[in-house]
């Protein structure tokens, strides 16, 4: 095959050629042809799944340094970092907790139904790539927008994990496993202050949110073979 | 401001993604993308809103990339096919698929730069030809003959490869 014919293919390949009849009606009657625009599929398809696996990898502490300062707006920069903080959590909770499932969890708080039964009521399952992240994300580690901080086995034997945003890494919620795949939430701190939270280099283990902390306050921490091994259970 | 960090912002991981390709290892697109975002901070006043700000950013980063001879000099990219220091690890239980998309991005890492950035920018952003050209600033008959140089690559390599024992 010349260079100009492997030109047509790629072009073929990339939806480039005009009138694509001829060579649409090669690659079906010319095995190499064939095979060649298979190969070339194959290889753009490879690129884009490597490309992907940058969504799955932290962010190195320059860049989310530089990404913490721009969350920031100028207002906020004088008064610290509570109000930038705040802003992060809201978008993130927006973006990855079902409004049925933060409105069903309140309700429960204010009846006492967290602290009696460290369960939260049975509110709808979160969010698909949230449930995803919590499932395979190991702990102080991050998946796109979301930062898995740590697992816990509570009494019961169920297995629970803290998480937040992940740029800048902050610790809102706890989610327990009910199946594999499903975790129910059951405590959330939407409007903590700044202290509140741990933030980039942290684990998520020595400052969480109050609501936070009452809620893994009867659980035991797991270390990251533990957690592990009860993530593949 | 507000609105463009916000947008700004809302490409890097778009960015990531785009660095990656041109750069093969986690860490140094990273450093890309960091420096990307820093030069378009100190350049804000030339961006035009309501534009496509993600356009505007990769060129920008084109520019770095291309202009980084010195620290490609330094730090050599080392991706060989059976050595992937400083690409990811792969994913156990996707098994070959995994392996067979390292084994790409180590060979898009060895393409010469001009070649990587319209592959990236084709298969990865999924431009055509002729954005490609419009974001590069080449004519689009470049855009063809680097994919097609780059695909045959590509090709000629795996091809290796895989039929090798």
């Amino acid at each position: 095959m010349n260079e100009r014919e492997f030109e047509q293919l790629s072009m073929f390949v990339d939806g480039e050629l005009e009138d694509s009849g001829g060579v649409q009606s090669e690659v079906r009657n010319d095995p190499v042809a064939e095979e060649v625009v298979k190969k070339l599929s194959e290889a753009d398809a490879a690129l884009m799944r490597a490309a992907a696996r940058m969504d799955e990898t932290p962010y190195s502490p320059g860049l989310e340094d530089l990404l913490c300062r721009l969350v920031m707006t100028p207002s906020e920069r004088g008064k610290g970092f509570g109000e930038a903080v705040q802003r992060v959590v809201r978008s993130f909770l927006s973006v990855f907790i079902p409004a049925a499932a933060a409105a069903s969890l309140v309700a429960a708080a204010a009846f006492g139904l967290l602290s009696t039964t460290e369960q939260g009521p049975s509110v709808a399952a979160l969010d698909v790539k949230l449930a995803k992240a919590l499932s395979v994300v190991g702990d102080g580690e991050q998946s796109g927008q979301i930062f898995v901080a740590a697992t816990y086995r509570r009494e019961d034997g169920v297995i629970c994990r803290t998480f937040g945003p992940s740029a800048p890494r902050l610790v809102t919620g706890v989610a327990c496993r009910e199946r594999p795949e499903t975790w129910l939430l059951i405590a959330l701190s939407p409007e903590p202050g700044a202290d509140a939270y741990v933030l980039a280099g942290g684990d998520g283990s020595d400052q969480v949110a109050p609501i936070v902390e009452a809620a893994i306050s009867h659980m035991t921490r797991l270390e990251p073979p533990e957690t592990e091994i009860a993530l593949r259970r | 401001m507000r609105d463009f960090v916000d947008e700004l912002l809302a490409t890097v991981p778009h960015l990531r993604r785009f660095a990656f390709v041109l750069t093969g290892d986690a860490f140094d697109a990273d450093d890309l993308v960091q420096q990307t975002v820093e030069r378009a901070l100190t350049k804000r006043t030339q961006y035009r809103s309501g534009s496509p700000i993600h356009s505007w950013l990769l060129k920008i980063m084109q520019n770095i990339f291309l202009d980084a001879k010195r620290a490609e000099t330094r730090r050599p990219i080392h991706l060989a096919i059976d050595d992937h220091d400083g690409a990811l690890e792969p994913i156990e239980a996707e098994g070959e698929t995994q392996v067979f998309a390292q084994q790409v991005m180590a060979l898009v890492a060895e393409l010469p730069k001009a070649q990587r950035l319209v592959i990236a920018s084709v298969v990865v952003d999924g431009r055509t030809y002729e954005e490609t050209a419009g974001v590069l600033n080449i004519p689009i008959g470049t855009v063809m003959s680097r994919m097609a140089r780059a695909r045959k690559t590509i090709y000629t390599r795996t091809k290796t490869v895989r039929s090798s024992p």
